[in-house]
């Protein structure tokens, strides 16, 4: 079931209307909203939510386990084989075609050609999410940093729970589970964030990425030996909008659904093409992805604690993974390449360089993406600021042409039309080019500006919360392309 | 004399009756607030749950109204199964019914608008820049640079164009 559509309207107000009638008996709150997230997962395909069901049996059973072994030996085999699992599970159905391919390919280079066993496997919708939220769960509960539950419920719904199990947020146990615990509260300021991001997020998904999709992008990379350089340029500029747009856009409707059911979920991104680093763009963009990479791969493989030829392995592993875990692919294994070499040549300039320029400031309210320390004046400060902006947004777009090509070959040949000028200007229209130039551009308002929003919103009372959600459907239904696109995100 | 009284009435006086009348003022907030307790949780919670259902029903209502368009066609996609057919035609009728009324027109505006941005090209944009120096020039009582200014009105202004005497 997609957000963008009227069945998922219809889901959502038998949910809504449901849910917080049953909010004085908690168990069957609980079993509804599971159920709810079943029959959301399984509207796809019913096999996918056996699937979810067997992961989070497999967690909730490791969780206890866990729990309730004393030897710390034992308790750390029985994490390696939960985490195994989950990763089993993951593996197989994400990475079986690229190995029996790879295998057959190899097989019939030394001569040796078989029928290997040709399996039709489907990848299961959001799998990494839900996988990486069940590994997030047993491992936290090793750490002690969350209680390991008791009723199966409350893990069946935490790693089922519909607004973010396709596509994330990637929630954590120890936000997640302490909210099933108290009595769930809906406030006034809950539902005026709830339209505010939904309007949001169905805008940047349906208008802007849905445009660049079908007039830019997927013409552009489909055939980029077809264009001339100026328009690469645009069409990668215009993908580096519509990813954004797209992801957050699903991150924005999730959260929002999630606050009209009582749930509070943390910001998955906070204007990330405002980044006036690398590091400061990992802490911009999915920052849930980036926070779990951090926590449960980059910090147990040493993170920086070991000096700094370890500290660029680690960093180098952890985006090479990121990569990887996008899908078996060299495009993504690049993807993550390049972000792993640009952090850690921006880590290396920093420890030479002396720090004057103080510290980044990311969610700081309203002055900017880098509330820079003292020691510079404010005119070279904000020139360098520019230039760091410039510089991230740029690298990060490098890296986009890697993650967004068929494969090598067609990545390779839009970085060569990259530097062909000579040929006509083609695509750049003046709309095109104003969605470009907005979407970048509402990366440096305030970064408040939708919670200010909400607070006005929230004095208006039911009918004009009604109207504003009745009319902004409107106009995002009345301008956008037709037809509903899936997120791009799904397919992760 | 005069002076020392002003002094003390600005520098003294004022301020500290200023300063009492904000605290008299907080102390009336405070008292208002203590006087009207925040009702419970699950009050708050109940009014909010309704507010939102109503909110949601009205946001349908404005759905239906005006694109009722949309209503119908995915009416049409739930009549495959016989069970829905009669939604498809109680569908069909409303949509008939919005038509008449012309509550249908504003969707076609909106999309109107939509294509019309799309098929923009640069010279237009130009244009309306144009345009609005043309009105900025008609305001201040000059002529029409559309017309006038640096170009040429007709082809027979220049020098050697059609119609021109040299």
């Amino acid at each position: 079931m997609l957000f963008p559509t009227l069945d998922f309207g219809l889901f959502f107000l038998v949910v809504f209307a449901v849910a917080w009638e049953l909010r004085s008996r908690p168990e069957g709150r609980k079993t509804f909203l599971v159920a709810a997230s079943y029959l959301f997962y399984g509207y796809w395909d019913w096999r996918f939510a056996t699937l979810l069901a067997a992961s989070s049996l497999i967690n909730y059973v490791a969780g206890r386990l866990i729990a309730t072994t004393e030897a710390d030996r034992a308790k750390r085999q029985l994490l390696a084989i939960a985490v195994a699992l989950n990763l089993g599970i993951l593996g197989f159905f994400k990475y079986y075609g690229f190995f029996l391919d790879s295998l057959a390919s190899l097989l019939d280079q030394a001569g040796w050609q078989r029928d290997l066993p040709f399996l039709e496997i489907i990848l299961p919708i959001g799998i990494s999410f839900f996988t990486f939220q069940g590994i997030s769960y047993v491992v936290d509960v090793y750490r002690k940093h969350v209680t390991p539950e008791e009723n199966p419920l409350d893990v069946f719904l935490y790693i089922s729970f519909f607004p973010q199990l396709v596509a994330g947020p990637i929630v954590r146990a120890a936000d997640f589970l302490p909210q099933l615990k108290e009595e769930p509260k809906l406030e006034p300021s809950m539902v005026a964030k709830g339209i505010v991001l939904i309007l949001l997020g169905l805008f940047k998904k349906m208008v802007i990425a849905n445009y660049l999709a079908t007039l830019l992008v997927d013409d552009v990379f489909f055939a980029p030996d077809a264009y001339s350089g100026p328009d690469l340029l645009l069409a990668l500029y215009g993908y580096a909008v519509q990813i954004y747009c797209d992801f957050s856009g699903y991150s924005d409707i999730a959260i929002g659904v999630a606050a009209l059911l009582g749930f509070h979920f943390k910001a998955n991104f906070l204007q990330p093409y405002r980044a006036a680093s690398l590091r400061e763009f990992w802490q911009r963009w999915h920052i849930s992805l980036s926070t779990w990479l951090r926590d449960y791969l980059y910090k147990p493989l040493g993170g920086s604690h070991h000096g700094e030829a370890k500290t660029h392995r680690n960093l180098m592993i952890t985006m090479l993974l990121g990569g990887i875990w996008h899908g078996a692919a060299w495009t993504f294994l690049i993807w993550g390449g390049i972000h792993g070499l640009a952090l850690v040549a921006e880590r290396a300039i920093r420890l030479r360089v002396p720090a004057r320029s103080g510290t980044v400031a990311v969610g700081g309210g309203g002055k900017g993406s880098a509330a820079l320390a003292a020691g510079l004046p404010p005119v070279t400060q904000a020139f360098k600021t520019a230039v760091g902006v410039l510089l991230t947004f740029n690298i990060v777009c490098l890296a986009w042409i890697f993650f967004r090509s068929e494969s090598l070959d067609y990545a390779l040949s839009y970085l060569q039309g990259l530097t062909d000028w000579s040929g006509p200007v083609e695509l750049a229209t003046p709309f095109l080019v104003a969605l470009v130039f907005f979407s970048l551009a509402a990366h440096f308002v305030s970064e408040d500006l939708t919670a200010r929003i909400a607070a006005k919103l929230e004095g208006l009372g039911p009918l004009g919360l009604g109207a504003v959600l009745g009319f902004g459907l409107l106009l995002i239904w009345g301008i956008a392309p037709p037809g509903v696109a899936p997120f791009i995100y799904f397919q992760f | 004399m005069s002076f020392v009284l002003e002094f003390r009435r600005s520098y003294f006086l004022e301020p500290a009756r200023a300063k009492a009348a904000a605290e008299a003022r907080a102390r009336k907030a405070k008292r208002r607030v203590a006087e009207k307790p925040k009702p419970p949780a699950h009050l708050i919670t109940r009014k909010a749950r309704r507010g939102m259902l109503l909110a949601l029903m009205t946001a349908a209502l404005i759905l239906a109204v005006f694109n009722s368009e949309g209503m119908k066609s995915y009416a049409w996609d739930l009549a495959e199964q016989p069970m829905f057919r009669p939604v498809l035609v109680l569908a069909e009728g409303w949509d008939r019914a919005m038509e008449k009324l012309g509550a249908k027109a504003l969707m076609a505006d909106l999309q109107d608008i939509a294509s019309t941005a799309q098929a923009a090209r640069w010279s237009d944009v130009a244009g309306l820049f144009r345009r609005g120096e043309a009105d900025d020039a008609i305001a201040r009582g000059g002529a029409d640079p559309m017309t006038t200014g640096s170009l040429p009105a007709a082809a027979s202004d220049v020098p050697g164009g059609v119609g021109s005497a040299d």
